[in-house]
C-alpha cells in the first residue's frame, strides 16, 4: 500500500519532469532565437511558426494513436503528397473545391486502408510495409504530376491555408479542435481503451475478445484520412502542389512523439506529450530558418533528438 | 550394472521462497536409460535445468565422473558431455543438418574456412550410423519432426555428449515413429551413453527404461529397477498418501445442457472430444501434459486456427472461430498464462476490469463513466479485491488478486458458460481459497463452469463430474465422489483402450 | 546419379531460381519493346550503372540477413563520397584517400551498429536518426557546395578501363565473389544465418549475438565508404544534400526480390545480384521505351511489397519450426 502510492508519486513525478522539461526546452528555444533573430519574436512569426506546424500537428495525432498501439507508419509523408495532388489536380481542373477537398480525403483513406489491410489481416510488420507503401505512394505523386508542380487554385481556396477567425489561422484553429476530439477519443471513448490495450499486450487484449486486427485496420485508415486533412491546408498554404510534397514529414512526426514521451513499443504516452514535441521541432525550424540555417542543418539536430529522446527512455 | 557416470544428491531448489526440489536425486550409469516421472509441477524440469546449468542449485552435490562439478550456464554443461533435448527443438531452421550438427566447429574447418565435404561427409556418417535415413544436405525445415529430433540427438553425439536427457521425446511425433525412435536409444545404450528419459508415458517407459526415478513434491519418492516394479506401483508412487485439502464445493442445482460440444479438433493435440455442459454445473478437465485437456479449452474460445467441431449454446448452433465470437456468444474464458494472457499489468484496474465489457457501457462510442464505476466498484467489492483503489496499475497487485481481477472481467461480460484454464496457477494459498468458493457459488448461480487445472486435487475437489483425456480423447469419465486420485491418473497415464476395463 | 539428380533439382528449387527466371523475362520483354536495349553498348552501360547499387545492396543484403534495417546508407554514401572528393581537393595522394575513405565508412557503420546494441534502440530508428545526422554532416562539411575538380588519378578509379570492363565494374564483380565466398565458406558468414535463423539458439550456443551485429553494419559501412568513393570517381563531382538519396529503398528492394527474409535468415549473394540487375534494367528500359521515368519510384516500391508478400507466403507455407 505505502509502496504503491509512493510508486504512484513517484510516476507522477517522472511525468512532471518530463513536461516540465519539454516547456523548459520551447522557453529556452525562445530565449535563444528571440536574442539571434530580431524578427522571431513578433506576433506574425508567432502565429507563422503556428501555421507551419499545424499540418504535422494534425498527422501526429494519427500517428500518435498508432504509436501508442505499438505501431508505426512511415508513409505518412507520401501519403500528404498523394492526396495533396489529388485535390490540387482536380482544383486545376475546375472541379468544385468541395468535391476536390472530398477526394483528397478519400485518397488518404484508401491509401492508409491499404496499409491498414496489410499490417492487420497479413500480419507483416508496420514499419516494413510503410517502407515499402512510402516509396510506391511517392511514386504515385511523380507518376500523377510528371514531376511538375500542381497550381493554379481557384481564390476560395486558399482561405484554407492563409484565411483566419479572430485573428486566429484557420488551419490553427482546426488543429486545435483535431487535438480536443483525438483527446477525448482516447481518454473517454472505448476505442481509446482498445488502441491502449493492444500497445501494452495485443495477445490480452485479444484473449478478451476484440478484434485487434480491425483496430489496426481502422487506425491506418484514420492515420490516412487525417493525412489527407493535412495535405488539403499544406496545398493551400504553398498554393501549390509538387511530387515531393510532404517528404521527410514522418521524420518530425515521429521525432516529435518520442521527444513528447510517447514510447517506441507503444502502450504508454500522452498525445499533449506529441503537441509539445510538435512545438518544440516547429519552433527549432523556424529559429534556424530565420538564422539562415538551412533544413539539412535541421536535420542533423532533429536525429540527435531522435536518438536522445529514444535512449533516455531506455534508461 | 553399467559404470556410474552421474550422481545427484540431495539436490535443494527454491524459486522466491517456495521449494520446488526439496530432496532429489538422480544416479545415471553408463549405456542405461534413467526413466524419470512424476505429476505436473513434481520438479522434473526443475531437475533437469540444475543438471543443465540452466538453474543454479541452492543445496545438494552433483558428481560427474566422480567429480563434483558446478556448471554456470548451459555452454559448460554441453561442454562437459551433457545435453538436453527440449520439447521445442533448438535448431536453426535455414541451415542444413550438417551445420546444424557441425556449427562452429573448428574440426570442420580447414584453414579457416568450412570444409563442407569433409563436414558432410561426417555428419551423414552419424545420421547413418544411428539409422537416419535423410540427407545432411537438406535444411531442417524441410525435414519431418522426427527427423528435426534424429538431428538433436545428433548434434548431441557430434558434441561427445555422454549424458542425454530426452524430455517428453515422443509427445512431437506419430505413433508410427516411436519404435524408430527407441532403436534409437537402444544404439545410443549400446555406445555407453547414459539416458535420462523423461515422460508421462509408462507403457514406453516399461518397454525403454532400465531403471525408473519417481519425483514427488520435489523429493525422490521411489527409485528402482523397470523390472522390478509395476505401473500401478510407479502411479501409487506418484501420488504418495492423499492430501486432503477443503474444497468449499456447494452442492448446486444441476440443470439442463447449457453448452455442447461435438467432435471438436484442433488439427493437433485434441483429437475428437465430445461433452456437454449443464446448468450449474462445473465440469472438470483433467490430463497430463499433451493430453489436450488445456488445449481444449482454447480451442473451445476460438483461439486455435483450424480448429473445428459442431457447438450448441442453448440449443441453438453457433460458431467459435475467434474470441470475439465466442464473447458474442456468452463465454467466458479465464487463460493459464494470466501474464500474458489474462491481464496487461502496465494498465489499472479499473481499465483491465472492464476491457471485455466497456464496449458495452458506452453510449455513441462514450463511455458512461458512472456505469463503468459502478461495475467496477460492483466486482471489487464482490470478489474482495485487495487494491489501494481501482486506479492501481494490476502489476502491484499479488497473484490471486490479479486473478481476481482476470475473473472479475468475465463475470462482467455476464457469461452462459465460463472456462477456467488451471485458474489457481501462482495464486497464494489463500486466494486460491477464495477463487475456489468463488466458483461454487458461481455454479449455485447457475452458471455452467468448465475447469482445468494441473492439480489432480482441485479437479476432485471442485467437480461436479471429471472427464479425464489421453491423446486427445476422452478416456474416462467420473461422477463426483467416484473418482479418487490413483483412478484418475491411472486413467491419464493409460491408453484409452486399456482403461475399457476399468482400473 | 541420384546425387547428380538432387542437385540438379536443388538448382531448380532454388529460392534464387524465380528472380533470376523473372529478370530474364524482363530482359527479353524490353530486348523486343526497345531496339536498342539487346546491345552490348547498352548492357554494359547497365552494368556500369548498377555498381554502386550493387555494391551497397550486398551490404543491405548482410544487414536483413540477421535481422537488421539500414536506412542510413544513402547518407552515409553521401558522406563518404564528399570526404573522399575534399581529401582529393586538398591533394592527399589517391591511395590515403581510399583508405581514409574506406575507414571512415567502416567506423561510422560501426557506430550505427553500436548504437543500436548498446542504446537497445530498435535498428530502424537509429538509422533513420542516422539518416538525417550523416547527411546533415556531409551538407555541413561542403558548405552545401558541389565538390568537384577531382585529380587525374582519383577520377582515373571510376572511368577507367581494366580489360573489357571499367574499374567498378571489375570491383563489383569482386566484392559480390568475396561476399559470396565468405557467406559460404567463412565460419563467421554461416554465423549470419545461425543469429537471423534462431536468435535464441545461436544465444543457447554461446553466440556473441551483439557483436556479431556490430561486426555487419561494420563491414556495411566499409561498402559504403567504397560506395561513396564510386560515386563521386564515376560523376566526376557531388553534392551532399542530393546524393543517393532514396538508395535505402532501393538497395533493400534488391535485397528483398534476391530472397532475403526481412526477419532474418535468408539472403544471398546470387538473390540480391539478380534483384540489382532487375532495378537497374527496369530504370534503363524505362528510358528506352521512352516510358516516364516517374514510374521507377512505384514500381520500386510495388516490387519492394510484392518481395514481401512472397516471403510471407514461402514462410507460411514452411510453417513453424
Amino acid at each position: 500500500m505505502v509502496q504503491q502510492s509512493s510508486s504512484h508519486a513517484k510516476m507522477l513525478c517522472v511525468l512532471k519532469s518530463r513536461y516540465t522539461l519539454l516547456i523548459g526546452i520551447i522557453a529556452l528555444e525562445f530565449l535563444l532565437f528571440g536574442f539571434l533573430a530580431p524578427y522571431f519574436l513578433t506576433l506574425g512569426n508567432i502565429l507563422n511558426i503556428l501555421r507551419q506546424i499545424s499540418e504535422i500537428g494534425m498527422i501526429s495525432i494519427p500517428l500518435t494513436f498508432l504509436l501508442l498501439s505499438g505501431h508505426m507508419d512511415l508513409s505518412v509523408g507520401s501519403i500528404v503528397g498523394v492526396c495533396g495532388i489529388t485535390c490540387g489536380m482536380l482544383l486545376r481542373a475546375g472541379q468544385p473545391v468541395v468535391l476536390a477537398i472530398l477526394a483528397g480525403i478519400a485518397a488518404g483513406a484508401v491509401v492508409g486502408f491499404i496499409n491498414g489491410v496489410i499490417v492487420g489481416k497479413l500480419k507483416i510488420q508496420a514499419v516494413v510495409v510503410t517502407i515499402g507503401t512510402q516509396v510506391m505512394f511517392r511514386g504515385l505523386c511523380y507518376i500523377m504530376t510528371s514531376g511538375r508542380a500542381v497550381s493554379g487554385y481557384p481564390l476560395s481556396f486558399y482561405v484554407l491555408g492563409g484565411g483566419d477567425i479572430l485573428g486566429l489561422p484557420i488551419s490553427v484553429l482546426v488543429l486545435g479542435l483535431c487535438y480536443v476530439g483525438a483527446w477525448f477519443v482516447l481518454e473517454r471513448t472505448y476505442f481509446g481503451r482498445y488502441i491502449l490495450a493492444i500497445g501494452n499486450n495485443q495477445n490480452t487484449t485479444r484473449y478478451s475478445g476484440i478484434r485487434v486486427d480491425r483496430v489496426k485496420i481502422l487506425l491506418f485508415t484514420f492515420c490516412g484520412i487525417m493525412t489527407a486533412v493535412a495535405s488539403i491546408f499544406l496545398i493551400s498554404r504553398l498554393s501549390s502542389a509538387e511530387a515531393t510534397l510532404g517528404s521527410g514529414y514522418e521524420l518530425d512526426i515521429i521525432t516529435a512523439a518520442l521527444i513528447g514521451g510517447i514510447d517506441i513499443n507503444g502502450g504508454s504516452g500522452k498525445l499533449q506529450g506529441t503537441f509539445l514535441g510538435i512545438l518544440i521541432i516547429g519552433i527549432l525550424r523556424n529559429g534556424l530558418n530565420l538564422m539562415g540555417l538551412s533544413v539539412i542543418y535541421q536535420s542533423i539536430i532533429l536525429g540527435v533528438l531522435l536518438l536522445v529522446a529514444v535512449a533516455k527512455r531506455k534508461g | 550394472m553399467g559404470e556410474t557416470i552421474l550422481e545427484m544428491q540431495h539436490i535443494a531448489k527454491a524459486f522466491s521462497g517456495v521449494y520446488a526440489l526439496k530432496d532429489a536425486q538422480l544416479t545415471l550409469q553408463k549405456g542405461r536409460v534413467m526413466a524419470l516421472v512424476g505429476e505436473n509441477g513434481a520438479g522434473k524440469s526443475t531437475l533437469m535445468r540444475i543438471l543443465t546449468g540452466i538453474y543454479d542449485h541452492d543445496g545438494g552435490t552433483i558428481l560427474y565422473k566422480g567429480q563434483p562439478v558446478h556448471f554456470k550456464n548451459a555452454m559448460q554443461a554441453r561442454d562437459a558431455g551433457i545435453a538436453i533435448i527440449h520439447q521445442e527443438f533448438n535448431l536453426f531452421p535455414n541451415l542444413t543438418v550438417a551445420e546444424n550438427i557441425f556449427l562452429g566447429d573448428k574440426s570442420v574447418q580447414s584453414h579457416g574456412l568450412v570444409d563442407w565435404q569433409a563436414m558432410n561427409r561426417r555428419a551423414q556418417e552419424l545420421v547413418d550410423s544411428i539409422g537416419g535415413t535423410f540427407s545432411v544436405e537438406e535444411k531442417v525445415q524441410e525435414l519431418s519432426v522426427q527427423n528435426q529430433q534424429v538431428v538433436e540427438i545428433v548434434k548431441a553425439l557430434a558434441a561427445n555428449a555422454e549424458v542425454l536427457i530426452m524430455d517428453e521425446p515422443t509427445s512431437a511425433l506419430p505413433e508410427s515413429e516411436v519404435q524408430h525412435l527407441f532403436r534409437t536409444i537402444r544404439g545410443l545404450k549400446a555406445r555407453g551413453v547414459a539416458i535420462v528419459y523423461v515422460s508421462h508415458r509408462l507403457n514406453e517407459i516399461f518397454e525403454i527404461c532400465d531403471d525408473i526415478t519417481v519425483l514427488r513434491d520435489g523429493v525422490t519418492a521411489f527409485l528402482s529397477e523397470v523390472g522390478a516394479t509395476t505401473q500401478q506401483e510407479v502411479v501409487a508412487q506418484m501420488i504418495g498418501k492423499e492430501v486432503t485439502v477443503l474444497y468449499p464445493k456447494q452442492d448446486a442445482e444441476i440443470g439442463g445442457v447449457v453448452f455442447e460440444a461435438r467432435h471438436l479438433s484442433d488439427g493437433d493435440t485434441v483429437k475428437d472430444l465430445s461433452f456437454c455442459v449443464h446448468k450449474g454445473e462445473i465440469l472438470g478437465l483433467y490430463g497430463l501434459v499433451g493430453s489436450g485437456a488445456t488445449e481444449c479449452p482454447e480451442a473451445l474460445f476460438g483461439l486455435v486456427r483450424g480448429a473445428h467441431g459442431t457447438f450448441l449454446m442453448d440449443g441453438r448452433e453457433i460458431s467459435l472461430h475467434s474470441p470475439a465470437q465466442a464473447v458474442a456468444n456468452r463465454i467466458a474464458y479465464v487463460p493459464p498464462d494470466r501474464h500474458r494472457q489474462g491481464i496487461i499489468r502496465q494498465l489499472s484496474i479499473r481499465f483491465n476490469l472492464t476491457l471485455a465489457v466497456v464496449r458495452r457501457l458506452c453510449t455513441r462510442s462514450v463511455i458512461r463513466r458512472k456505469d463503468e464505476q459502478a461495475t467496477v466498484d460492483d466486482y471489487i467489492r464482490k470478489l474482495r479485491v485487495k487494491c489501494a483503489g481501482d486506479s492501481q496499475k494490476v502489476t502491484f497487485l499479488s497473484g490471486g488478486n490479479q486473478q481476481k481481477v482476470v475473473i472479475a472481467k468475465w463475470l462482467a461480460t455476464n457469461p452462459a458458460l465460463l472456462i477456467l484454464n488451471d485458474p489457481t496457477r501462482g495464486v497464494d494459498v489463500g486466494a486460491k481459497a477464495e477463487i475456489y468458493s468463488l466458483i461454487s457459488e458461481l455454479a449455485c448461480a447457475g452458471m455452467a463452469i468448465v475447469i482445468t487445472s494441473s492439480e489432480i486435487s482441485e479437479i476432485l475437489g471442485m467437480s461436479d463430474r471429471i472427464l479425464v483425456l489421453n491423446e486427445g480423447v476422452v478416456s474416462r469419465e467420473f461422477l463426483r465422489g467416484q473418482a479418487d486420485q490413483k483412478s484418475l491418473l491411472s486413467a491419464a497415464l493409460m491408453r484409452p483402450d486399456e482403461t475399457q476395463g476399468g482400473v | 546419379m541420384k546425387q547428380h539428380k538432387s542437385r540438379l533439382s536443388r538448382i531448380f528449387s532454388a529460392r534464387e531460381m524465380p528472380i533470376i527466371v523473372f529478370t530474364l523475362l524482363v530482359y527479353g520483354a524490353f530486348s523486343v519493346m526497345a531496339p536498342n536495349f539487346n546491345t552490348f553498348n547498352n548492357v554494359s552501360v547497365i552494368a556500369q550503372q548498377i555498381t554502386i547499387n550493387g555494391i551497397v545492396a550486398l551490404g543491405m543484403t548482410i544487414v536483413i540477413m540477421i535481422g537488421g534495417m539500414d536506412l542510413s546508407v544513402g547518407s552515409l554514401l553521401s558522406l563518404c563520397g564528399v570526404f573522399a572528393g575534399m581529401m582529393d581537393n586538398a591533394g592527399l595522394p589517391v591511395a590515403l584517400t581510399v583508405l581514409l575513405t574506406l575507414v571512415i565508412g567502416t567506423a561510422l557503420g560501426a557506430l550505427n551498429g553500436l548504437l543500436i546494441v548498446k542504446l537497445h534502440i530498435p535498428d530502424i530508428i537509429v538509422t533513420l536518426a542516422t539518416m538525417n545526422i550523416f547527411r546533415g554532416v556531409a551538407v555541413m562539411v561542403t558548405r552545401s557546395q558541389w565538390i568537384t575538380d577531382f585529380s587525374d588519378a582519383f577520377l582515373h578509379i571510376g572511368s577507367s578501363k581494366g580489360g573489357l570492363f571499367s574499374i567498378p565494374i571489375l570491383l563489383y564483380v569482386a566484392v559480390a565473389v568475396v561476399f559470396a565466398v565468405c557467406l559460404r565458406w567463412l565460419p563467421f558468414g554461416r554465423l549470419l544465418y545461425a543469429v537471423g535463423g534462431n536468435r535464441e539458439a545461436a544465444v543457447l550456443m554461446g553466440l556473441n549475438v551483439p557483436s556479431v551485429k556490430i561486426r555487419v553494419y561494420a563491414v556495411n559501412g566499409f561498402l559504403l565508404g567504397l560506395a561513396g568513393l564510386l560515386f563521386a570517381s564515376m560523376f566526376g563531382s557531388i553534392q551532399a544534400a542530393t546524393a543517393a538519396t532514396s538508395l535505402q529503398f532501393q538497395t533493400m528492394g534488391s535485397a528483398l526480390i534476391g530472397g532475403a527474409n526481412i526477419f532474418g535468415g535468408a539472403g544471398s549473394v546470387l538473390g540480391t545480384v539478380f534483384g540489382t540487375i532487375l532495378l537497374g534494367m527496369i530504370k534503363n528500359g524505362l528510358v528506352q521505351i521512352h516510358a516516364s521515368e516517374y514510374w521507377l519510384d512505384f514500381i520500386t516500391g510495388a516490387v519492394i511489397l510484392l518481395a514481401l508478400l512472397v516471403n510471407l507466403i514461402q514462410l507460411r507455407k514452411k510453417g513453424r519450426c
